[in-house]
């Protein structure tokens, strides 16, 4: 599927970037000292070592013919393909950082010039509560236009992922390993259907980099770097979601946070961070708010917008041919209305009893049973079909 | 002179003939005891002279010989002890052996001539009655046993000496009256009750649909969240066991000598709880003997195995054939034998190793890595063989003080339970089977038949929650219990949902 092919001193950066111990400000100092990464590798020597020892070790390690052939062949095995910094497909807010990676790997849609990214990023051990809010606000978000970025770990990452995926939105997923790799495993399915649906994985490892603990921490700068704010749904106070949004903040990123309950172990990250002056927001639409994002370029298939007039003024931007439409304040909170009020248009009381108590934080059958009274075997009737509606998770 | 008695011996759960011939000659005192004896049989040499003795009767002096036909089968056991007694004493013209004809004999003699408890007197009974035996003889300690056969005589005996004195007509012993079995149903009440479990409402709807459908459950839950005790309250929900049922369950235990001294038959489903250090022999069956396991102790009941993980691999896998089949084939060195192992599996684990995964407070410790290869040691094959998977949370302690006025007590439940089995047996008549867990895919086709609506929301579901084939099967399997339970007809809507969420209730559970 990738046709794109490299110019010479695009082989000789792929080879640069993929040696071990240089990172994306040690590429940048070689490539500013001698023009470029083909002078790099030509007149590699005693000289070099200025880069420092490890580097320079690696370098000379890696500095062979068939090394750097095989590491080219394993691009195009995996399907994947180079974006390089000066390419109008690399990550605009990327670009900017100090330590951007002068390139990325890329399975998917190569174009990573989204208008707006939002990541949104969590434990790996989530309530229902944090699951259905990620999944319900990166689907809003989605559905608005943004492309919501995370990391593919398990529980909140990939319900960030599901939710713009459901929503027909767009997705990007960083990893901390080679794109052709996916981890955790049990995300295969997720990851077949993300490639399929416009969304990409991208990674400034090679393809065939195995997943390694070290690795993942530095990822957490590219999820956070690449939008324009970070959503922290859940997490202990010492997790990856800590990193991510610590690197935000010095990235000069907005870091938001949805409020949890204070029994919770996994609110404790979000909590603390409102209190040190993260947002503290409820909807997607406190997001794009903050962000002063009043209009997005809008994605199709997406219901009709509501001809009512909007309340706040619309900086149309709309691509051309499409509509322009207010995102935030109303229509957003009419989608949300949709998601979170209580649709009794069946006019069943049981139904309207349990949706009332499971909104009322009784995520469990049991707790529900005792609340409503209502025998248990209705009340997974009434929540299955709930959560085949879509209205609970 | 020659005598011939006639007995039986045990193969597995069935009897064959055995013919006990005894030939007494002058000569020099010596007694040999051929047709492949083991230890015990042996023996049997010098208990029966004792006992001969001690009840007062002549014990032939001269070459006696003792022959177990067919002589190519081994013999076990001390049955034989009587048989060998009764022989000796026609042979020594003691007995008439005309009074012996057509009777079967079985039994261990003591050494003062009283006669112990036997295993497999039950085998014996049916054994007797479909040869149209005229009578047969066992010690009387196991008369409770047999007590609900009819149509054959059967003659508890106490002493050798009793035996001999019928055999004589001095004083007849008063054959067994049988009883119907439904007299003996109902005596004793349940150990559990399920009205002592508080909270656990849906875990105990669960327990309700598995008891009443025959399903395979699962629940997965942290310790103390009360799993053991809800798998305990299973048998006093089960519906009642039919005499048929009884009968195969209690010959698996009597033919295994498993029946103690005045037992009656089972009368209510057994409840099999194997430790998880079990070998797979002795949770399917196995040893020199190709004895019984777990598996067929629990025929017609419950298998409990608690802490599903911690299970030996290769022990599970062993039972996946079993439970597919509901019978079990053992196969040893010495003998091949049969078993019945039709089970409703209850398992129980841990949603992690340390326990606390998905509770909330966080206490779970685990990486979610290691919570991955706790839940991934039970195989998907014998995943796939439990129709229901249930969450169990630990109940808070407040809900525990309180008095639960809701609370039904097992018997109500049962009541339900076996209104909604009645249905699947007259249902299942068709096909053979007893239950809806026994439905495969093509009879679920036939009486599983979904109108629109509910065939909406299922193809929904499939979609939506990536359903596989398989998973389809159990929602259908599990709905149509659903609705036996509710005592209609068709499945609706509602009962295709519920059905649902016990395949998706397992976010925290094993993966499916």
């Amino acid at each position: 599927m990738n046709s794109r092919k490299y110019t010479r001193e695009e082989y000789f950066r792929i080879w640069l970037s993929s040696v071990d111990n240089v990172g994306a400000v040690t590429f940048r100092r070689l490539i500013e000292r001698y023009g470029s990464a083909e002078a790099v590798w030509d007149s590699f020597g005693e000289e070099m070592r200025w880069a420092g020892d490890k580097a320079w070790q690696s370098m000379s390690e890696a500095r062979d013919r068939d090394k750097a052939a095989a590491l080219i062949e394993r691009i195009g095995k995996a399907g994947a393909e180079a974006v390089f910094m000066d390419d109008p497909g690399y990550p605009k807010m990327l670009r900017a950082l100090d330590d951007a990676p002068p390139l990325l790997y890329v399975k998917g849609r190569a174009d990573l010039s989204d208008e707006v990214c939002v990541s949104i990023v969590g434990t790996r051990e989530p309530s229902a509560y944090g699951v259905r809010s990620a999944s319900s606000i990166a689907g809003e978000l989605a559905r608005s236009g943004a492309c919501v970025v995370s990391g593919f770990a398990m529980g909140i990452d990939t319900a960030a992922h599901e939710g713009a995926l459901e929503a027909g939105g767009r997705t990007v997923a960083v990893f901390g390993c080679g794109v052709d790799v996916v981890y955790p495993p049990q995300n295969g399915a997720l990851y077949e259907r993300l490639l399929h649906s416009g969304g990409s994985v991208i990674s400034e490892y090679p393809p065939g980099t195995p997943p390694l603990g070290g690795r993942f921490p530095a990822r957490n700068r590219l999820i956070s770097g690449m939008s324009r704010g970070a959503l922290i749904v859940e997490g202990r106070w010492r997790s990856g979601a800590k990193i991510t949004a610590g690197d935000a903040a010095d990235q000069g990123r907005d870091v938001f946070v949805l409020p949890g309950n204070i029994d919770e172990a996994m609110s404790e990250l979000p909590n603390r961070l409102a209190r040190d002056g993260a947002r503290v927001i409820t909807s997607a639409a406190d997001i794009l708010d903050d962000l002063n994002l009043f209009t997005l370029p809008q994605t199709p298939a997406k219901k009709k917008p509501r001809g009512n007039s909007p309340k706040k003024p619309v900086r149309a931007k709309a691509a051309p041919g499409q509509e322009p439409m207010p995102q935030t304040g109303e229509s957003a909170a009419q989608t949300a209305a949709g998601e979170f009020a209580t649709p009794d248009d069946s006019g069943d009381p049981e139904r309207a009893a349990v949706l009332a108590a499971y909104r009322s934080g009784a995520a469990a059958a049991d707790d529900i049973v005792e609340k409503t009274g209502i025998d248990a075997g209705r009340v997974n009737t009434v929540l299955t079909m709930l959560a085949l509606e879509g209205i609970i998770q | 002179m020659f005598a011939q008695v006639m007995s039986y011996g045990l193969e597995g759960m069935d009897g064959y003939p055995v013919t006990v011939e005894v030939n007494c000659a002058g000569g020099v005192p010596r007694f040999s005891l051929v047709g492949l004896p083991d230890a015990a049989v042996k023996e049997a040499n010098e208990r029966v002279r004792a006992a001969v003795r001690n009840s007062g009767m002549r014990y032939p002096v001269g070459n006696i010989l003792v022959n177990l036909a067919p002589a190519n089968i081994k013999k076990n056991g001390s049955m034989y002890d009587l048989p060998i007694a009764i022989g000796i004493l026609i042979a020594s013209g003691y007995i008439d052996a005309e009074a012996a004809g057509g009777m079967l004999f079985v039994g261990e003699l003591a050494l003062d001539g009283s006669i112990r408890q036997t295993p497999g007197a039950l085998t014996g009974a049916l054994f007797a009655r479909e040869r149209g035996c005229r009578a047969l003889v066992i010690p009387e300690e196991n008369a409770q046993e047999v007590r609900c056969v009819d149509r054959v005589a059967i003659i508890p005996a106490r002493t050798l000496a009793d035996v001999a004195d019928h055999l004589h007509g001095a004083r007849r012993i008063e054959p067994v009256t049988p009883v119907p079995y439904e007299s003996l149903r109902g005596a004793s009440p349940p150990d559990k009750d399920i009205r002592y479990v508080r909270g656990q409402h849906e875990a105990k709807r669960a327990l309700e649909i598995a008891a009443a459908g025959g399903h395979n459950l699962l629940m997965v839950g942290p310790p103390g969240s009360g799993k053991t005790m809800l798998a305990e309250c299973m048998p006093g929900i089960l519906p009642d066991m039919t005499f048929e049922e009884a009968l195969e369950s209690t010959r698996v235990y009597s033919a295994a000598g498993r029946i103690k001294s005045g037992e009656s038959m089972l009368t209510r489903r057994p409840f099999r709880a194997p430790h998880h250090t079990a070998s797979a022999a002795s949770l399917v069956g196995g040893g020199k003997d190709a004895s019984p396991g777990e598996i067929s102790f629990a025929h017609n009941g419950i298998l409990f195995l608690d802490e599903l993980p911690e299970y030996d691999t290769r022990v599970l896998e062993a039972l996946r054939q079993p439970l597919e089949n509901g019978e079990v084939s053992v196969a040893r060195v010495r003998a091949q034998h049969a078993y019945p192992a039709r089970v409703m599996l209850v398992a129980a684990m841990n949603p992690c190793k340390c326990g606390y995964y998905g509770t909330p407070g966080g206490r779970c410790a685990c990486s979610p890595k290691a919570v991955a290869a706790y839940q991934g040691r039970v195989s998907g094959p014998l995943l796939d063989r439990i129709d229901l998977r249930v969450t169990v949370k630990p109940v808070p302690v407040d809900a525990l003080a309180g008095h639960d006025g809701r609370a039904e007590e097992s018997s109500a439940v049962r009541a339900r339970v076996n209104a909604a089995r009645a249905r699947q047996v007259s249902r299942g008549k068709a096909y053979g089977v007893h239950s809806n867990a026994q439905l495969d895919g093509r009879m679920l086709g036939e009486v599983c038949r979904l109108e629109a609506e509910p065939q909406r929301i299922l193809s929904l579901a499939t979609e939506k929650f990536r359903l596989s084939a398989r998973s389809h099967y159990r929602v259908l399997r599990v709905a149509r219990t659903i609705a036996d339970l509710a005592g209609e007809g068709a499945i609706s809507v509602s009962h295709v949902s519920e059905a649902l969420a016990y395949r998706l209730a397992d976010a925290s559970g094993a993966a499916s």
